[in-house]
């Protein structure tokens, strides 16, 4: 589907409120301070066009942190159990490439073998609108290195480009068809001036990345941890480097470890499912206090060999990372995957 | 689209104290429907809720065989377990079932069937010996090997007396610690194996227990001439979600809930990290 409209930039809150009328809409708005968040648009015009990205990404509508996946209680003699499945209408709009990347990953891990049944109830009612990155952040971005943007011909709905006064939105399945048509006579036939724009900015955006592409290549570490020849020693070295705040997995898009807890108040109780992370110790603890991840540096291989290894690439499909950069940004020690992985690549810091 | 993660209620029909800190609990579905439709295989697991404490996973050590009830083993150790050690006949728990591969049955057949047991590593064997039992006359010789601390900590102790008065099975234990009035061996499992003829052509070995009784016994067998494939066990991990999503039983690329939790040496000498 190559079709694409034009629409003034100042008409997009229209377009937006129309949209509302069927579903959510979700878009970056910056918060105080200044931070980009994914929140409800209930002021359309406040939506953000000039961002790097926000620090929690859009997969959180779609897998949120807590996520109540029944409810149980005592009914009469028994127990009754309820499923809760979130079935709301949602536009995650001007989502980054990297971030549909990684929502187009979660849909796969999610499906396999057997299927995630909360995800994918959310993600069956939810239309993906990417903006194209044609700024890339100098210190962060990296997606040219996994092939996830910063513009892509498919993974969402519709990809919108900046062009300034105006806004080229490509269509990409049907369900962006319908939202381009929910916008009715705002949406002109782009010129074709207006389609090579689009085609130079693409162009250029990859002339516009810092070093971290370049001097960090991700991929690069995967035949290391693939065979798994660095020592014990190595991976304890640059646990080093890490305060297990846990927060790169939990900033990651692709990331999708979890617990389940029961909360019970007054008799009635909820199963809620929330973020894990590998780089805890606790995550693999069992009740005997056996844990065979204590270790600090074999958490922090683990990490590197979900995220990079050959071996999940063949199981998932691609690599687990997106190079989104948020790892990068959050990281209180000195362990972003760019850092790791060319520690990894080159066997000692660099 | 039903969730995945709802389980079923079932009714704890009852309780059986095993040893001082561990319990057997017979369980059937409510649903009478769904009880009689349950179709699990020796070797795969429950996720089982015991309401207001969670979930939690016990391998199924009954056999499918016997289609009127199932059975888990539980030793007391965390919240869950006790919560769980203090339910009677007629509360109910949670189940979702079967979950997890299977152990191999029919496929070894033609062979001699070895089975090797450490404590509370028992129970997972323990399907997969009375569906080899009630179909007898489908496999060849059987031969069970366990080892417990004390005489106090083996489980299953009525269930003992009757494989050691099968002439069809070959039943030996043994205890690390002696107890007045134990007059049999004393020694860790693998003391059994001088007591008995192995031959390690034509025999498959199914063997579970705490992961240091594995990791040597493992040893031991390939050091018999056992082949790799030929050694089979299961592993335990912390299974939250049992369906390959929350990846807490993550070892290598492998998830112990999905592809597990029966490997073969094999398999388990593949994986990236320790097993």
């Amino acid at each position: 589907m190559a079709e694409a409209g034009i629409i003034a930039k100042r008409d997009v809150p229209r377009w937006i409120e129309a949209m509302q009328a069927s579903a959510e809409v979700i878009g970056p708005v910056a918060q105080h301070g200044g931070d980009i968040a994914y929140v409800p648009l209930e002021r359309p015009e406040e939506m953000a066009w000039t961002f790097w990205n926000s620090l929690s990404s859009p997969r959180d509508y779609l897998y949120p942190q807590t996520d109540t996946l029944l409810r149980f209680g005592r009914d009469g003699d028994g127990y009754r159990v309820e499923e809760t499945l979130d079935t709301r209408k949602r536009v995650l709009f001007a989502v980054r490439n990297c971030d549909v990347s990684a929502i187009e990953f979660l849909d796969r891990i999610m499906a396999a073998f057997v299927p995630d049944t909360p995800y994918q109830a959310r993600r069956e009612n939810t239309a993906l609108v990417a903006l194209a990155c044609h700024e890339p952040n100098q210190d962060y971005c990296m997606c040219v290195c996994a092939g996830t943007g910063p513009f892509l011909d498919e993974r969402h709905d519709v990809q919108l480009t900046d062009l300034g006064e105006e806004v080229l939105a490509e269509i990409t399945t049907e369900k962006g068809r319908e939202l381009i048509q929910a916008g009715g006579d705002l949406f002109k036939a782009p010129t074709e001036e207006q389609i090579a724009q689009k085609a130079r900015l693409a162009e250029e955006a990859l002339d516009k990345f810092g070093p971290y592409p370049f001097t960090h290549y991700v991929q690069g570490a995967t035949r290391r941890v693939s065979l798994d020849d660095r020592p014990p020693e190595f991976w304890a070295e640059m646990s080093d480097w890490c305060v297990e705040c846990g927060g790169c997995t939990l900033v990651c898009p692709t990331c999708n470890c979890f617990n389940m807890i029961d909360n019970v108040v007054e008799g009635r109780g909820e199963r809620v499912r929330c973020w894990d992370s590998c780089q805890y110790e606790g995550m693999t603890r069992e009740a005997s206090g056996h844990n065979p991840r204590a270790a600090h540096g074999d958490r922090v291989k683990r990490r590197f060999f979900h995220k990079l290894s050959y071996q999940y690439n063949q199981r998932d499909g691609s690599i687990g990372c997106v190079c989104c950069g948020r790892c990068i940004a959050v990281c209180c020690g000195d362990l972003g995957i760019a850092v790791g992985s060319r520690a990894i690549r080159r066997g000692e810091r660099s | 689209m039903s969730n995945t993660y709802l389980p079923q209620i079932a009714t704890i029909q009852d309780v059986r104290d095993e040893t001082p800190d561990t319990k057997t609990f017979t369980c059937s579905l409510r649903d009478k429907a769904a009880q009689e439709a349950l179709a699990f295989r020796p070797g795969q697991f429950a996720e089982v809720s015991v309401f207001g404490q969670g979930e939690a996973p016990f391998c199924i050590c009954s056999s499918p065989t016997r289609k009127e009830n199932f059975q888990f083993t539980v030793r007391a150790v965390g919240g869950l377990t006790q919560a769980m050690h203090a339910l009677a006949p007629g509360d109910e728990i949670g189940v979702r079932a079967p979950l997890g591969n299977e152990f191999p049955a029919e496929a070894v057949a033609d062979k001699k069937i070895l089975f090797i047991g450490g404590g509370i590593g028992l129970p997972p064997l323990r399907s997969l010996i009375w569906y080899m039992l009630d179909k007898r006359n489908q496999f060849k010789e059987i031969r069970i090997l366990y080892g417990a601390r004390t005489p106090t900590d083996l489980v299953y102790k009525d269930e003992l007396e009757v494989w050691t008065a099968r002439d069809d099975v070959d039943f030996h234990v043994t205890v690390d610690r002696a107890e007045p009035g134990w007059t049999g061996n004393v020694g860790i499992v693998s003391t059994l194996f001088e007591k008995v003829t192995i031959e390690p052509e034509g025999t498959v070995a199914f063997l579970c227990g705490p992961p240091v009784m594995i990791r040597f016994v493992m040893q031991d067998l390939l050091a018999m001439g056992f082949a790799e494939d030929s050694v089979v066990t299961t592993l335990e991990r912390h299974m939250k979600c049992g369906v390959g999503k929350c990846n807490h039983c993550a070892i290598g690329h492998k998830y112990v809930c999905l592809d597990g939790p029966v490997f073969t040496y094999a398999q388990i000498k593949n994986l990236m990290e320790q097993s």
